[in-house]
């Protein structure tokens, strides 16, 4: 067989990656750079509509009220990234729980952050580890296994508390506050997000990623599939439980239906925020810049006292039209399928 | 001493009997190959070894140990690592990632600079153009997608390692570095047991050669003292001709006697590559050869009115009434009645999860069905390209990958298109269906069909075409004819050499 080795296949090359680098400029914008552009014309709306938005106490209590979407929005990040129908929508009934959980135990005297703290953590893994069975090791569709959780949390949020009302801990009041110029609920989110890139480093959350990417490519090199499903899980119920302490400690009391909103909420920061919801792509920040941007629509829509029907309407085009957007930076340039 | 010995191994699914009786042997140091048609329980047998399927019966010894796999790891661990046939990737992440897929603990962190040293050299050793260790998957070409499947099973640095036909994709420069890679861990004492439908590759390669046919083992031969009329009665069990032998040309009368029926014009792929001026006529093969990426598939995809955004120029169709039409949409390629089967059918040819007859049919869909007629026709094609299955309405995905390719073949051609576009079709098909393909293709050129064929296989080209285009850089190397298309031709032509 004659052998290779000729010029012309590497000028070949060479035009294949000229060509590349012009495609990666045209096509592979970070993925959250639709929801970067929108906070940015938020940002500017907001600035306009409300003079004193960059003040320290103004902006503290804006990103104490986004914290609880926020993080929401983060702990539903691995459940999609996770890819084939992947998602968990039991989170927002989940933030009820522990909310109502809170309250009761502050009822019984109990205030100490070690118990508060733990058990939002116990009830939040303990839901991951729930749900994550059924869908890992039964193979019972995600949509199925966390509707089903969805509708017991609602039912056992309410039947534990079924009128709003009680009292929080002081220690937990104060995560509204600031330390110095610093907002608490910022540290909070720090939290949340340090705990994203630390195991973004570690085989568990890349495999999140491969699993969401190809499932069978995935399996036939020997990734523990049921494991990091699992696992999967249990860390979106780990954020949901950080979600439900922000969430507590900004409304001040209980409420068995407070957190029933966040799920949808929290799905549309993350497709918002770039991630792909047939997985594989994507990644926390977007959903944290996803969940400001959902929040300052609303901001701006409730501000400037539209209508409650336009409202709505102007909230589900801005939506769809950020999805779309997304989708369309997110299409691999030339498709090399062959 | 003996790496890996199968004894009577059994494997059933259902009725169906995969494996019956299965046994072999592979040395250390030996390149072993295995050859068998489409559903000899090849894929069983390579299924089982890798730790995918326990077998119902038999015996599984490595090094000497009889031994169960119960998961791939577990094979892994053993030191038996397999490369499947279909290249399975994570598209969204980088070429590292995808090589250091499914290996770590839970929470150990990235690859070490070590790894990435080794993962680096080996690709450097199996490819020809640099792979960049950071680019992401969906950025390669097909055929170095592959070459980093291969990549993630050899790092594992495996003393057994099964390549399940895994070099279908490579161009022949790469997959001939594979081969000497291959070479050299024999030479270190490893073991490698190769499963090819061509025979060329096997004789140049393996030590020995086992023979499977309907789930059982009939003979190890060694290849290189073998005739390949004698493999092919082992294989298919019959004295059936050779294939090689069988002079297949008919008689096409020749350029001047026909009727252009498609063209392009001042065709390019980018500002800078050549026009391409080409013309297919009225009941010709023409062949398009090159080595992968060389602007050959880009052409043939034009051709069926998948143009690549940078493409500049003209592809037209010349209709019964002379009249010329431009074509830019599958649509209009359709409407002149072109049809392109495309090479990877899992993707683009089928629709897995509906039933044989609603994929042989789904072009005629756009009219009002006759549901008996589509049967009728079905059954036809059925007997005519052997297509194996139970019944019409079982899904596609069920059948086996040759038969689902005549599926998809059967397809276009009952569409009874004049210029049938054909992207490598018989890509991962034994031989026996081969030849049922080849003979069925002559037939549709006796009846003044047109067939476009690119394929990855030049005895195919040599042995089917009335002309055969050589691409290379984006362009029109060189044209064969007649006599003129010979094996050593076509690959000094790829390769860029003026005969």
């Amino acid at each position: 067989m004659t052998q290779s080795p000729s010029t012309n296949t590497s000028e070949v090359v060479e035009q294949d990656v000229v060509l590349r680098k012009r495609e990666f400029w045209m096509t592979r914008l970070p993925y959250m750079s639709v929801a970067l552009v929108i906070l940015m014309i938020l940002l500017l709306l907001n600035t306009a509509l409300e003079t004193n938005l960059w003040t320290i106490s103004v902006l503290s209590g804006v990103i104490a009220s986004a914290a609880p979407l926020v993080i929401a929005a983060i702990g539903e990040t691995p459940a999609i990234i996770l890819g084939n129908g992947s998602l968990d929508i039991s989170i927002g009934p989940l933030m009820s729980v522990i909310n109502v959980t809170i309250i009761l135990l502050v009822q019984q005297g109990l205030t100490s952050p070690v118990i508060i703290i733990g058990m939002a953590m116990l009830l939040g893994v303990g839901s991951g580890v729930l749900n994550g069975v059924f869908i890992s090791v039964l193979r019972i569709p995600p949509i199925v296994v966390t509707f089903a959780t969805y509708t017991i949390y609602m039912g056992l949020a309410t039947h534990l508390l079924s009128q709003p009302g009680g009292t929080i801990p002081s220690w937990l009041a104060n995560w509204t506050g600031n330390i110095g110029p610093l907002p608490i609920s910022a540290v909070i989110i720090a939290v949340a997000l340090i705990l994203w890139f630390a195991l973004s480093r570690t085989r568990f959350l890349r495999n999140i990623y491969a699993i969401g990417g190809d499932e069978r490519a995935s399996y036939v090199s020997g990734v523990p599939l049921v494991w990091v499903r699992l696992g999967t899980y249990m860390l979106t119920g780990l954020f949901v439980s950080l979600a439900g302490l922000m969430l507590t400690a900004e409304i001040a009391s209980g409420d068995g239906n407070i957190g029933t909103s966040f799920t949808l909420t929290a799905i549309a920061s993350v497709a918002l925020g770039g991630t792909s919801l047939l997985g594989g792509r994507g990644g926390a920040m977007g959903s944290l810049v996803g969940a400001f941007d959902i929040f300052l629509i609303n901001n701006v829509i409730t501000v400037s006292h539209v209508g409650v029907f336009w409202q709505d309407v102007a909230y589900g085009l801005i939506l769809v039209a950020a999805v779309v957007a997304n989708a369309l930076i997110a299409r691999p340039g030339r498709r090399r399928g062959r | 001493m003996k790496a890996l010995e199968v004894k009577n191994l059994r494997k059933a699914f259902g009725e169906t009997k995969a494996l019956s009786d299965c046994s072999f042997a592979c040395a250390e140091g030996e390149i072993h190959a295995i050859i068998g048609e489409n559903g000899s329980g090849k894929s069983t047998l390579v299924k089982i070894l890798s730790g995918i399927f326990s077998p119902d019966g038999g015996q599984l010894i490595v090094q000497e140990r009889p031994v169960h796999f119960q998961s791939i790891v577990a094979a892994r661990k053993l030191g038996v690592v397999s490369i499947p046939q279909e290249i399975l990737v994570v598209p969204a992440l980088s070429v590292l990632e995808n090589i250091f897929l499914g290996r770590g603990g839970f929470f150990s962190g990235p690859p070490g600079v070590e790894f990435r040293d080794k993962a680096h050299q080996l690709l450097l050793t199996l490819s020809a153009d640099p792979i960049d260790l950071n680019t992401s998957l969906e950025e390669l070409p097909l055929s170095k997608q592959q070459i980093v499947v291969i990549v993630r099973a050899l790092m594992l640095n495996p003393n057994i390692v099964i390549l399940d036909e895994a070099t279908s994709a490579l161009d022949v420069s790469d997959r001939d570095r594979l081969f000497e890679h291959l070479r050299e861990r024999r030479s270190r004492g490893q073991s490698v047991i190769y499963i090819s439908h061509r025979i060329d590759e096997i004789q140049g390669l393996a030590d020995r050669l086992t023979v499977i046919r309907n789930g059982v083992s009939i003979q190890t031969l060694n290849p290189k003292e073998t005739s390949v009329s004698e493999i092919l009665r082992q294989m298919s069990g019959e004295n059936r001709a050779s294939m090689s032998g069988e002079v297949m040309k008919d008689s096409w009368k020749g350029k001047e006697n026909a009727s252009i029926v498609l063209r392009t014009t001042k065709l390019k792929f980018n500002a800078n590559s050549r026009p391409i001026d080409f013309q297919a006529y009225e009941g010709e093969i023409v062949g398009l050869a090159g080595l992968e990426g060389h602007g050959q598939e880009i052409f043939l995809r034009a051709l069926a009115g998948l143009r690549a955004s940078s493409l500049r120029g003209e592809v037209a169709a010349i209709d019964r009434q002379r009249n010329e039409v431009s074509i830019h949409s599958l649509k209009q390629a359709y409407r002149q009645e072109i049809s392109y089967v495309p090479r990877d059918r899992k993707t683009e040819g089928l629709f897995l999860k509906l039933s044989i007859k609603d994929n042989f049919a789904m072009p005629t869909y756009s009219r009002i069905v006759k549901q008996r007629k589509v049967t009728q026709a079905l059954k036809l094609f059925k007997d005519k390209l052997s297509i194996i299955y139970e019944n019409d309405s079982q899904l596609v995905g069920s059948l086996s990958g040759g038969n689902q390719q005549k599926v998809v073949l059967a397809r276009w051609i009952y569409t009874n298109p004049r210029v049938l576009l054909l992207n490598d079709p018989t890509r991962g098909v034994d031989i026996p269906t081969k030849r049922d393909l080849y003979r069925l293709f002559h037939e549709l050129v006796g009846n003044n069909m047109t067939i476009v064929l690119l394929s990855t296989d030049l005895e195919e080209l040599v042995e089917l075409c009335d002309r055969v285009v050589v691409f290379r850089d984006g362009g029109i190397f060189s044209e064969l004819q007649g006599e003129g298309i010979q094996r050593d031709r076509i690959i000094a032509a790829m390769f860029g050499e003026a005969i």
